[in-house]
């Protein structure tokens, strides 16, 4: 795919030329993104065929005219940090929305924030705390746009238990779709204002993003409100320590507590107990080497420790939670109620590291873990099976997907880690949770990226044979035409209902879906 | 170190724009999130430290060539480290590195900065970055009772640097250090005309063999002086002295002092009284070069290695500099002794402070970008309600007065030597 001189200069027209490239040197940093050495077998995807940085939402609506007008493939972006943020066998015009970046409005009364794309989760969630709320986590770390995390992918976290997931948050939503159309929903619609996803105005967010969000392939979203939910920490987030163990500070009313179980069973009983009692803020289940990374500074260290086997031998079956209360008197009654749970499930508490018990807040605040853990010990990762379900049956298919992982692990060429299954409740347990495995490994190791790739087509495979889910939902890589083909006829032919959405708003096929769906059945 | 050395860290670089900002945890306000000047002024991704390690990757593979576009993305940028931060919070690469080589590299190859031509002739031809006459660079110094140490025999060389030695607007400054130093009895002298550049700005350009030479001068002149301690109120030469001159295995057997850190010793010594009221509200910018980049250089030597079957570790161990062990309490200590003064903080301090925009040849260059830098800053500053920014960098304080100048801004800017001489009795 190429773009026209016309096209070109009238989308310069629309920018200015500062705000628009061609160069091959510009256009590189843009076609580089994480997952690609397991979808392309190299860090470089497709050139891109332009790049372009509008200024507004009323420049990114000429955008979009502008590519149906001249037949340009376009695809937004926001941080990039999505697996194939911007990967595509072709090139495509990515649209970077980063000047986009303003908090619109922090609603106290309602408890929404309303942002631009470019506007992150760690910026919502340092105003809105200020204002005694937070905004919902993300596994990927604060870096993420919510409106991307909200609106286009998933949304999920440690924090979710307590403020559910972006995707379920989202409320009314400015939207220009693929045709460059304006199309504004929920209340927003109805001239209501923000606050609410649903009527009065057009409910359209299941057409909008479905469960892991449409990826870049149904227009821009160019603002949204999320769901606040309520924060009783300090309005600013005491630190403490260097880099790169930088902390926070406990506050007041807050408790971190880090438990093991005797199997894997009592994890999944506690995390039900938990749910049910709404006592937690952060609460969930993560291996002994994402607890363990998380709180040291470099590999050394990790090696260091790992070496000692406390984690692997003490925390196999783990939980950590961060509780939070409103009184010292709710604290004292929720801590008793924990109590309970643990002596219920056969539980203990692991208390040997609590002297990191700040990091483990950090972490688990505003997700910074996410990156420590993915990144920093092999360089890359990737994702096995995955899915968004109840607890015991997230619990079956992430035993499949350890075991599919040990499997590959004997290469040598997955990172050998124990058993890193992640299982995160959702809304006090309420419509379950998610359940996700990551494999670590070496990017510069051309084996080792040819396992992961192997071990990602198995991983599709199996997870579509249990039955318990469609594919690695995280990377975001199981959801494109070839996944979605082989899934949707098993799963009630949803894909059809992607296809016909895709065709209705997406007239001249502009909006890039290599990672959502084409319209044709 | 040649770029090939960073192959394997551009190639696991996550593209986490984690580069981009303030160590998360340390985020005060959104306003003030935004760490790297580069990417914030220019916007495509390039021209953050995650973009330059895609564009060094790119260039190794043979995927773009020289331009004037990878000139700007490689040369707007201000060389201060506040990226590597960042990353290093998170990651065990190393960015900035990765980023002095890639300018190395396109010196080697002969793609050099035309408008960086002026300070390094003015290097080869006076032995200063400003094109003055070698001749003058002790002008400063005239009706100041202080040796001459081409002659005479001192403890304590005071190095006034290019900038404190040709710029006259500056004066205060060094002639400021001189006499704090004498009134607390320091036995100090300096090398008038004879002193030279140390090196470090050609070395942060490109230009790595002029590191070597003004090192190795240096260090001679240093040793034939037979002074102890070396000391100066620059900070770029500061971090020349004490962390580059080491990198490259040249590390000085004299003391090397930043002329806060002297200071701070005076008056815990009680050699120095600050008696005098001073009744202002200031706040300090931390240089990069006596901040983040003055972390002492640890030298490794080794190769990577695999444990758990993936896990990148080091024969022998690899300890990385990540920013914490600069100089940051010395300067706060000698504010906090001012009697009458009020030191209140910005929001981007310590090893996440934001730059002045001089550093890295950018003012040589881009005037334009280094003035935009500076003016982010000052409003930082003067969000505090501060009367003045204070500082302890000769280089920040010429950005920031022109700034000032050009904007009009209201804050004061002050250097710490000028706050301590008020303070006097
Ligand atoms: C270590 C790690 C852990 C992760 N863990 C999780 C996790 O726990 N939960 C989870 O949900 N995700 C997770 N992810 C995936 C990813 O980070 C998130 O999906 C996040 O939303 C990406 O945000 P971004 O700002 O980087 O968006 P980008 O990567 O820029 O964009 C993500 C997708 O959304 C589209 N998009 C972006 N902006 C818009 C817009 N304005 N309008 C329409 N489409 C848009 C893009 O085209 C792209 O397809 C993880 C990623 C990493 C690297
Ligand atoms: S340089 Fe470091 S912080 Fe920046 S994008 Fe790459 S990995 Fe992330
Ligand atoms: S050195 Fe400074 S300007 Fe350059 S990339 Fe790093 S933070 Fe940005």
């Amino acid at each position: 795919m190429s773009i026209s001189k016309e096209a070109y200069r009238a989308l310069e027209g629309i920018v200015g030329p500062e705000y628009i490239s061609q160069d091959p040197v510009i256009m590189d940093s843009y076609c580089f993104v994480w997952g690609n050495e397991v979808m392309f077998g190299d860090k470089f995807a497709a050139r891109p065929i332009a790049v372009i940085i509008p200024g507004s939402a009323e420049e990114v609506q000429e955008v979009v005219k502008v590519c149906n007008q001249y037949n340009v493939k376009f695809r937004p972006h926001a941080t990039g940090w999505e697996a194939t943020a911007l990967s595509a066998a072709e090139g495509f015009l990515p649209i970077d929305l980063r000047r986009l970046n303003k908090i619109i409005e922090i609603n106290e009364d309602s408890m929404y924030g309303v942002v631009e794309p470019y506007v992150s989760i760690g910026a919502l969630t340092i105003e809105a705390t200020k204002k005694g709320m937070r905004c919902y986590s993300l596994g990927a770390g604060p870096s993420a746009s919510v409106v991307a995390s909200s609106t286009s992918h998933c949304g999920i976290g440690n924090a979710s238990i307590f403020t559910g997931v972006g995707g379920r948050s989202v409320l009314g939503v400015e939207w220009i779709l693929p045709d460059g159309k304006l199309l504004r929903l929920g209340s927003l619609g109805a001239g209501c204002g923000w606050f609410s996803g649903d009527g009065p105005g057009p409910s359209l967010r299941g057409a909008m993003r479905g469960v892991v969000g449409a990826n870049g392939g149904l227009g821009v979203i160019t603002k949204v409100a999320v769901k606040l939910t309520p924060w009783y920490g300090p309005k600013v987030l005491e630190t403490s320590n260097n880099p790169p163990s930088y902390s926070n500070d406990l506050p007041e009313n807050f408790k971190v507590f880090t438990m093991t179980f005797p199997t894997r069973e009592d994890v999944v009983d506690a995390l039900y107990l938990i749910s049910e009692e709404e006592i937690s803020h952060v609460c969930s289940r993560r291996g002994p080497f994402a607890v363990a990374s998380g709180l040291v500074g470099s590999n050394e260290e990790m090696w260091e420790l790992w070496k000692k086997g406390i984690y692997q031998k003490k925390c196999a079956n783990s939980i950590v939670l961060i509780m939070d209360s409103t009184s010292p008197e709710c604290l004292e009654y929720r801590v008793k109620v924990l109590n309970k749970i643990v002596e219920k499930t056969n539980g203990a508490y692991f208390t040997e590291d609590s002297h990191r018990d700040g990091g483990k807040y950090a972490h688990g605040l505003l997700g910074i873990g996410g990156n420590k853990g993915a990144f920093r010990a092999g360089g890359t990762f990737n994702e096995g099976p995955g899915a968004e379900e109840t607890m015991d049956s997230l619990l079956n298919l992430q035993v499949m997907a350890n075991e599919l992982k040990e499997e590959f692990v004997k290469t040598g060429k997955l990172l050998d880690d124990g058993d890193p299954i992640w299982l995160q409740p959702f809304e006090q347990g309420q419509i379950g949770g998610h359940g996700e495995i990551p494999v670590r490994f070496d990017p510069c190791d051309k084996e080792a990226v040819k396992v992961a790739r192997e071990h990602y087509e198995e991983a599709c495979k199996r997870e579509l044979a249990s039955k318990l889910g469609i594919g690695p939902l995280e990377g975001g890589i199981g959801f494109n035409d070839e996944i979605n083909d082989t899934a949707g006829p098993e799963t009630m032919n949803y894909h059809l209902w992607m296809k016909k959405i895709k065709k209705a708003l997406d007239p001249n096929l502009v909006s890039e879906a290599s990672f959502y769906t084409n319209p044709k059945e | 170190m040649s770029l090939e050395v960073y192959e394997r860290d551009m190639t696991r670089c996550s593209r986490c724009s984690y580069c981009k900002f303030v160590p998360h945890v340390k985020w005060k306000n959104y306003e003030t999130a935004a760490v790297c000047p580069s990417i914030s002024r220019y916007h495509f991704h390039s021209w953050s430290a995650g973009g330059k390690m895609i564009t060094g990757l790119a260039l190794l593979r043979g995927r773009i060539e020289y331009s004037d576009t990878l000139m700007d993305i490689v040369y707007q940028c201000c060389m201060d480290g506040a990226c590597d931060v960042s990353c290093k919070n998170q990651r065990d690469l190393e960015p900035l590195e990765m980023m002095l080589s890639l300018r190395a590299k396109m010196v080697e190859d002969g793609q050099l900065h035309p408008a960086h031509m002026f300070a390094i002739d003015g290097l080869k031809k006076e032995d200063n970055m400003l094109q003055q006459k070698k001749a003058d660079r002790g002008r400063w110094a005239e009706g100041l009772d202080v040796k001459d140490l081409t002659k005479e025999k001192a403890d304590v060389l005071f190095h006034a640097g290019c900038r404190l030695s040709f710029d006259e607007a500056l004066w205060d400054i060094s002639r400021g250090a001189i006499k704090i130093l004498k009134k607390a009895g320091v036995d100090v002298g300096i090398m008038g005309k004879d002193e030279a550049c140390c090196g470090g700005r050609a070395y942060e350009m490109g230009y790595q063999g002029e590191l070597t030479k003004y090192a190795e001068h240096n260090l001679d002149v240093w040793k034939n002086a037979g002074v102890k301690t070396v000391v100066t109120s620059c900070a770029e030469c500061y971090q020349a002295f004490k962390v580059l001159y080491d990198k490259i295995g040249k590390k000085p057997t004299v003391k090397i002092l930043h002329i806060t850190e002297f200071i701070e010793q005076l008056i815990e010594e009680g050699k120095l009284k600050l008696d005098n009221e001073v009744p202002m509200t200031v706040t300090y910018h931390d240089p990069c070069h006596l901040g983040r980049l003055a972390e002492p250089w640890i030298h490794w030597e080794g190769e990577e290695k695999k444990v758990m079957g993936q896990m990148i570790v080091h024969d022998p161990p690899k300890t990385y500099r990540r920013g914490a062990n600069g100089v940051y309490d010395a300067p706060r200590n000698v504010l906090k002794s001012i009697p009458g003064l009020k030191l209140v903080e910005m929001d981007r301090i310590r090893e996440y402070a934001w730059c002045c925009g001089a550093g890295g040849g950018v003012i040589d260059a881009y005037p334009d970008f280094a003035q935009w830098t500076a003016a982010e800053r000052l409003k930082e500053a003067e969000n505090t309600g501060a009367d003045a920014i204070v500082t302890a960098c000769s280089w920040c304080e010429r950005n920031f007065l022109d700034t000032v100048k050009e904007n009009g801004n209201s804050i004061q800017v002050l250097d710490i030597i000028q706050l301590v001489q008020k303070a006097m009795v």
